[in-house]
């Protein structure tokens, strides 16, 4: 066979042996008719890439909503109360909508809270994990599919019902959640404390518990095909980093996210059947009447169950941005990726660790210091970890034959930004620091400086990367460079000064901050941070161009444009059914560029598949 | 009928997916009786006296035993490719189950009864949380165990594919498993 891009893999045949027909039995157990009707293909499909796709497109819908609510975060903090140009005139008096087409506060308490839930829940989870983990793993580990394409399927229509729950919640009379993406009881469980803690707070419920549901479901079966279908010789050794980052995501997946869905469950059980799980007793209304049946609950409860598995989220948020970096930087710097072992050990030790530092969400809760000081242990020492990632993709880069390709040029961004998320995590982890910028714009700084600047610049590398395999054409390069400069330089002219505006003492959730005399001062930088976050919000424009015009229009994609080791791209571009038509036989890591195999090839780089030169 | 067969890596493979979901059901559990440990610590008085009479559960306890061993029965005929025994013992599994239900049934209406409502007290609202959610469990349990019974019946179990019938075993062990921990921790101490 030779190799359809033309370079001349040469001829393979692959040796079969005993033990390795075992592993390929398995691996070709879930060929699935390749005919189907566009019902089957597109509505249940049993291939991975095609739930995928579904993940990619929702996400992308779910993620221009949340970003519309954001601009209108940002209009009210730096105009407040002026009338939102537009849409305040379109949608007076509906949604977050006064009737001078204003912000009302509880429209902006309902912007703030469903941001974050859609940000979260519905848009970096799922594409993070729902996206690019369906449609890689089963290409990187050399298997035809998922273990269970069925499930697969219908952790994606369970997802998709679980963000239309969400969504209709605006429709609602009373609107939809204001208590925070962390619905924080009490404020979210007295249905007459806000009008957002009525039916809208028992939509957020019950969108939280599928979208949940569905992220566990993904998670077992990406855990199964990582641990079960690896093709012949594909060790764990010799998994690309995305894949390692995707596995240890997925043990977050199923065994936190249960978590949550019993928390929901509780609080759901509180507002529709009168338990009082996370009420206390003698709670009284505004007027005076006696809230919560028995009393007796906890509010404190709800903190613990919620970050039990929200502090993992964020690592489901982050690990596989790293995972693709990590890809990314070693392709591109033409060079073993450094330590893969201590990278594969430091996302196990964040993996770890990461279940047993939730505490410090709640330094303020007035938890017992002793206790505090534990979590502030735990936490300081995840620095270790990602220290080590930071510096082996540094010693990645070192002395490199450095490629700036686009993917580069986000993954570096994804490095950078993470970087100062990162430190500014350390000083949220001191339990003192911790008291005083707690709940300031100094942690929503840190987290969008993750969460934005790293993951989502990482997945912005990762569709430009693998955007050849998935649709056979190349991603224009010049609008791609504007995409990248102007998202980097708009991103830091919106999030950093969000440190200073949290050192100054700005809570969030504040809608108008002009109201307190010591916040004035600090204005003018909440009107430089809406400029850059519209001008961020535009560039997202370049890169929806980028993508339509490519699909069309892209130069066509040879099966490896990159020149990289991994299976994926053994095979053409786009992306088979089945991916693969011969099961491949594995002979070495993902990272071997420049190496002396490839050198007797003629090349920097050798397949993962290639048998070894003589 | 349908000559469907896998591999043995294949029916490992199922089982492994299945394992993995009973770890996250276990977490799932775990918070409630995370929960329940909580109210029982913070609220001592709640539990004297004993809020609820054992006589029910006990039945439930006897009703449960029997349909694990009525659904180990249908794994191993099932494995052995009886199908027609497999397709009975699941049938009687799936009859104790809603037994089960329907005692479980019959309790509430004795406890809203006697005025017993979740939002009586934090041990009441433990009790049918928990409850209600093992009872959800068995409900799905049913209607898989009657779906599987119909395939046993037409013969779709032989000796190279069971697999369907080995996952549901250990998803019913599951829940006699989480059913002798609402025992203990609501009823017995």
């Amino acid at each position: 066979m030779t190799s359809p891009n033309g370079r001349g893999f040469g001829t393979r045949t692959i040796p079969s042996s005993t033990s390795r027909d075992k592993e390929k039995r398995l691996s070709e157990t879930t060929l699935s008719p390749s005919s189907q009707g566009f019902f089957r293909r597109f509505f249940w499909p049993s291939d991975h890439k095609v739930v995928a796709y579904q993940y990619f497109v929702t996400v992308a819908l779910f993620m221009a909503l949340g970003g519309f609510l954001a601009m209108l975060i940002r209009w009210q903090l730096a105009y407040p109360g002026a009338p939102v140009p537009l849409f305040g005139a379109l949608m007076q008096n509906h949604f977050f909508f006064d009737g001078a087409g204003r912000i009302s506060p509880q429209g902006y308490l309902q912007l703030t809270t469903m941001h974050g839930t859609i940000m979260i829940f519905l848009v970096m989870i799922p594409l993070l994990t729902g996206g690019f983990g369906n449609y890689l793993i089963p290409l990187q580990v050399g298997a035809r599919d998922m273990a269970f394409p069925f499930l697969n399927a219908l952790a994606y229509w369970i997802y998709l019902a679980g963000g239309l729950v969400l969504f209709a919640s605006f429709f609602l009379a009373q609107g939809a959640s204001e208590a925070g993406w962390t619905a924080y009881a009490p404020l979210s469980e007295v249905s007459t404390a806000t009008p957002g803690s009525g039916s809208g707070q028992v939509f957020w419920l019950i969108g939280i518990f599928l979208a949940g549901f569905s992220s566990s479901l993904s998670g077992m079966n990406f855990l199964a095909t990582i641990a079960k279908m690896r093709a012949p010789g594909m060790t764990w050794g010799r998994l690309p980093m995305t894949t390692w980052s995707q596995l240890v995501t997925a043990f977050f997946q199923v065994l936190a996210t249960p978590v949550l869905a019993a928390a929901v469950s509780l609080m759901f059980m509180d507002k529709v059947f009168g338990t009082s799980f996370f009420l206390p007793t003698g709670l009284h209304d505004s007027d005076d009447q006696l809230i919560g049946g028995g009393g007796g609950g906890h509010p404190l409860l709800w903190q613990h169950l919620f970050w039990f598995y929200s502090h993992p989220a964020v690592y489901i948020l982050v690990l596989p941005a790293m995972g693709i970096a990590s890809d990314l930087i070693s392709t591109f710097a033409r060079k073993p990726l450094f330590g893969y072992k201590a990278m594969v050990a430091a996302m196990t030790a964040i993996m770890g660790l990461g279940f047993v530092v939730w505490g410090h969400h709640m330094f303020v809760s007035g938890m017992s210091p002793a206790m505090a000081t534990g979590f502030a242990m735990t936490t300081l020492l995840i620095a270790v970890p990602s220290g080590v990632k930071v510096f082996n993709w540094l010693g990645t880069l070192w002395r490199a034959n450095i490629h700036l390709t686009l993917p580069m040029l986000y993954a570096l961004a994804f490095v950078s930004m993470f970087i100062v998320g990162g430190l500014s995590g350390i000083f949220m982890a001191a339990t003192p620091v911790d008291v005083y910028i707690h709940d300031t714009y100094y942690v929503i700084a840190h987290f969008h400086y993750v969460v934005f600047g790293g993951s989502l610049f990482a997945s912005f590398g990762a569709i430009h990367y693998w955007f050849p395999k998935m649709t056979g054409r190349m991603m224009n390069n010049k609008l791609g460079l504007a995409h990248w400069a102007i998202s980097l330089l708009a991103f830091n002219g919106t999030f950093f000064p969000m440190h200073l505006l949290g050192e100054g003492g700005e809570m969030r959730r504040l809608a108008t901050s002009t109201e307190y005399q010591y916040l004035q001062p600090l204005q003018h930088w909440n009107v430089f941070i809406t400029h850059s976050a519209f001008l961020l919000g535009a560039a997202q424009f370049i890169f929806l161009i980028n993508l339509i015009y490519s699909l069309q229009k892209g130069e066509k994609a040879p099966a490896n444009p990159w020149g990289a080791n991994g299976l994926e791209w053994t095979i053409p571009s786009p992306a088979p059914a089945h991916n693969f038509e011969k099961i491949p036989r594995v002979y070495r890591g993902p990272y071997e560029y420049s190496g002396p195999e490839a050198a007797k090839l003629g090349r920097d780089w050798i397949a993962q598949d290639e048998e070894p030169p003589r | 009928m349908s000559a469907k067969t896998e591999t043995p890596q294949r029916a490992e493979l199922v089982a492994f997916g299945m394992w993995l979901f009973l770890a996250s059901e276990a977490m799932f559990f775990t918070a409630f009786f995370a929960m329940t440990i909580i109210m029982r610590v913070a609220h001592p008085e709640l539990l004297a006296p004993r809020p609820l009479g054992l006589g029910l559960a006990l039945v439930n306890t006897a009703v449960m035993a029997l349909s694990v061993w009525t659904m180990v029965g249908a794994v191993k005929k099932a494995r052995l490719g009886e199908s027609a025994v497999a397709a009975r013992n699941l049938s009687w599994t799936a009859v104790l189950g809603l037994l089960f239900l329907g005692v479980k049934a019959a309790e509430y209406a004795g406890e809203i009864h006697g005025g017993k409502l979740p939002s009586t007290n934090l041990f009441f609202g433990c009790y049918y949380t928990l409850t209600g959610f093992e009872g959800l469990h068995v409900l799905i349990g049913v209607g898989v165990l009657a779906v599987l019974a119909w395939r046993a019946k037409r013969g779709d179990f032989h000796p190279n594919f069971h697999s369907p019938v080995d996952v549901m075993g250990l998803y019913w062990g599951l829940l006699a498993l989480v059913w002798v921990f609402i025992l203990a921790i609501f009823y017995i101490f």
